[in-house]
């Protein structure tokens, strides 16, 4: 078989791509539906159908699918995107596939804000939501401002910057929580992540941030193929890099902020889901934005579906399970990744 | 001298933030701060087979006085324990054991912080937090039996048998099954207190019986359950306080008894489809304040939450906020029986 021109190749690539893309959106939407069915009460495929028709109306089908488990699930899609897109751009930034929105001190500064309230304010325990976004963005501002003086190395700088800042805000969390001990499961609870008992308002709360936020991503992908490149490629094809950065953070702490405002610190999907993405479509963040997107959905479906599910009636943290399911999954791609290849 | 005040900078902003984290430890201990509801006392363990008295022996701690008759009992850790027959200055390092001990009409020498149910109680030396004990204040009230929580205080062992003081451990895992009326009269047995403990009971179960009549005859309710409202759905189980409180009214819980951890958990993340499915006839949430206001949000919330609105407790307006005061770290058990009774009972009024 004669070799494939350039052109040919490249054409041949994208399209692999995109229908990679294309294939994953369709599993993302099945695995959703698949999760829809199943629960306290299993439902059929048929009954689920007949009731988006607007075709049943018994009351109870009603009440679980409409108002229990699709706010849940679709709230766990969006913070799955959220903070798999928060990776994969904060990997691009720092240039670094090991990042994750940690090392923006995303999750410290959101778990901080989320303990006072709970530990200090346990009457204003529905302020969590906003106050984890705030605490958010304002661990995510102060790692920026920390750095924002230094300029050669100050892809250095962000993550130690950051790393220096999400010990501090643990540091004093971890201090709250001994000393308000007797919330320590609660916190503990919500340091550990869950999409409990989410309703429309949390899909609602995070929705319009995933939306713009997921937008921004994309846009801007092309220019993060350019700041792979490093610093001098990049200033040199007239990238603006100070205005890049800081859009990239800001976007990345919108994504991880607005996840974890509505689901606790969930960690490792930031890591598991733009890595495994990355060993089907590459470094192109064209591509890799969106699958990221799609593979970070994915794993927190899957996730909360197996923790609401396994010890039924009891919940598990979705945390743990993002951690159980996530590791062997991301190993056993990594191990026939490499087989490929020598092959 | 730039240099140094450099230094002086960063010592300062530790301080600062010493004294941030200190100043939060002084609203915890303070009454106006509620303690989070969740931290229900943990349900206690009578071991059955491990101690019954078995022997009088002459002290073996340097602290008892020569004359007092002693014992030895195996505690749920599997030590062997001198202990005094009718031990006189007891120190319980939880605070639903000392809400215990006060019910057996015995004066504890000491408290926890986390203890908050009676004025006398709440005026007695302080020995630090229950999961953070203060070695040192065990020395100055000189207690001659501790009673110690296998799960808050496991790691302090040792340090609790130097101070040379006799130490009794209870482990909840151990006796699962155990009522909370099992488990004070096996605490009396340990001091000699069975008289007491039997008189208690039956005050109790005549008032809950009385109470579990009402309900029984002015409602319909049948099945409850107990919701600590937070991030997370999670309600009381079994060995709760607040457990004991349905089952003491003759209202069954929807959780089941056989969960993992049901009986040393007070409560567990609980999943909302099978609180609808369950469909039960009351839903009582857990106030978060005395703040009138804000319980009256909290019911709205719950009230006007699309998610629960099919349920009949919905429905009948019986989903309602339990007081503030409705926690075994700020009621006695028959405070709680009542203040719930009387919650549920205003239902029909």
């Amino acid at each position: 078989m004669p070799l494939k021109k350039p052109a040919e190749a490249l054409k041949y690539i994208k399209a692999y791509r995109l229908a990679f893309i294309f294939v994953s959106a369709c599993a993302l939407i099945l695995i959703v539906f698949f999760s829809t069915m199943v629960g306290t009460i299993k439902f059929s495929a048929w009954e689920i159908l007949e009731l988006l028709k607007g075709n049943v109306e018994g009351e109870l089908i009603n009440q679980i699918i409409v108002n229990v488990r699709m706010p849940r699930i679709l709230t766990g899609v969006l913070v799955g995107m959220n903070l798999a897109v928060a990776g994969v751009l904060l990997q691009g930034l720092i240039r670094n596939p090991m990042a994750s929105p940690n090392i923006i001190g995303v999750n410290a500064g959101a778990g901080l804000a989320a303990v006072i309230i709970m530990a200090l304010l346990p009457e204003r325990i529905e302020g969590i939501p906003i106050a984890a976004f705030v605490g958010a963005m304002a661990a995510a501002a102060l790692v920026y401002l920390l750095t924002s003086t230094s300029s050669r190395d100050r892809i250095v700088h962000v993550a130690l910057a950051g790393v220096a800042v999400s010990n501090l805000l643990r540091a004093i969390t971890s201090g709250l929580m001994m000393i308000h001990s007797d919330i320590l499961d609660v916190t503990y609870s919500w340091l550990m992540g869950s999409l409990s008992g989410r309703s429309w308002t949390a899909f609602q709360t995070i929705l319009p941030y995933s939306l713009v936020a997921l937008a921004v991503s994309l846009i801007i992908s092309p220019k993060m193929n350019l700041l792979g490149l490093g610093d001098d490629v990049a200033s040199s094809v007239g990238l603006p890099l100070r205005f890049y950065r800081l859009l990239i953070i800001f976007t990345a702490a919108v994504l991880a902020g607005s996840a974890v405002s509505v689901a606790g610190t969930i960690g490792f999907v930031g890591l598991i889901a733009p890595n495994s993405a990355r060993l089907f479509v590459g470094n192109d963040h064209r591509y890799l934005v969106p699958l990221s997107a799609v593979f970070g959905g994915i794993l927190l479906t899957l996730s909360d579906t197996v923790a609401r599910t396994i010890f039924q009636p009891v919940e598990l943290s979705v945390g743990i399970i993002t951690s159980v399911l996530g590791a062997p999954f991301f190993l056993v791609l990594l191990y026939r990744k490499g087989k490929e290849r020598h092959a | 001298m730039y240099k140094s005040n450099k230094i002086f900078a960063l010592l300062l902003s530790a301080l600062l933030l010493l004294g941030v984290i200190s100043g939060c430890a002084d609203n915890q201990t303070s009454p106006s701060t509620p303690p989070e509801s969740s931290s229900a006392p943990e349900s206690s363990s009578p071991p059955e087979s491990s101690s019954p008295p078995e022997s009088s022996s002459p002290p073996e701690s340097s602290q008892a006085e020569p004359e007092v008759a002693m014992k030895t009992v195996t505690d749920d850790l599997g030590r062997e324990v001198a202990i005094p027959v009718k031990p006189e200055r007891i120190l319980a390092l939880n605070s639903a054991r000392i809400e215990e001990l006060f019910s057996l009409g015995v004066t504890p020498v000491a408290r926890v912080d986390e203890y908050k149910i009676r004025e006398e109680g709440m005026k007695l030396p302080s020995v630090g937090q229950s999961k953070n004990i203060n070695i040192e204040a065990i020395y100055e009230v000189k207690p001659d039996l501790i009673l110690a929580h296998s799960r808050n205080h496991g790691d302090i062992v040792k340090a609790l048998e130097e101070t040379g003081f006799p130490v009794y451990y209870f482990d909840p895992a151990k006796n699962q099954q155990l009522s909370d009326n099992d488990v004070l009269m096996f605490l009396a047995e340990l001091i000699g207190k069975e008289k007491e403990a039997q008189q208690y009971i039956d005050e109790l179960n005549a008032f809950s019986a009385e109470y579990a009549k009402k309900i029984a005859e002015q409602t319909d309710i049948k099945t409850g359950v107990i919701i600590n409202d937070g991030d997370t759905v999670k309600a009381a189980q079994k060995a709760s306080g607040f457990g004991a409180v349905l089952e003491a009214l003759g209202i069954e819980n929807i959780v089941p008894d056989d969960l993992p951890g049901a009986a040393t958990a007070s409560f567990v993340n609980f999943d909302v489809e099978t609180i609808l499915e369950k469909n039960p006839d009351i839903v009582l949430i857990m106030a978060g304040s005395n703040d009138k206001e804000q319980n009256k949000a909290l019911l709205q919330k719950y009230v006007n939450d699309p998610k629960w609105a099919g349920m009949d407790a919905v429905k009948n307006g019986r989903v309602m906020i339990l007081p503030f005061k409705v926690n075994p770290n700020r009621s006695s058990r028959q405070d709680m029986i009542r203040i719930t009774a009387e919650t549920i009972l205003s239902s029909v009024k």
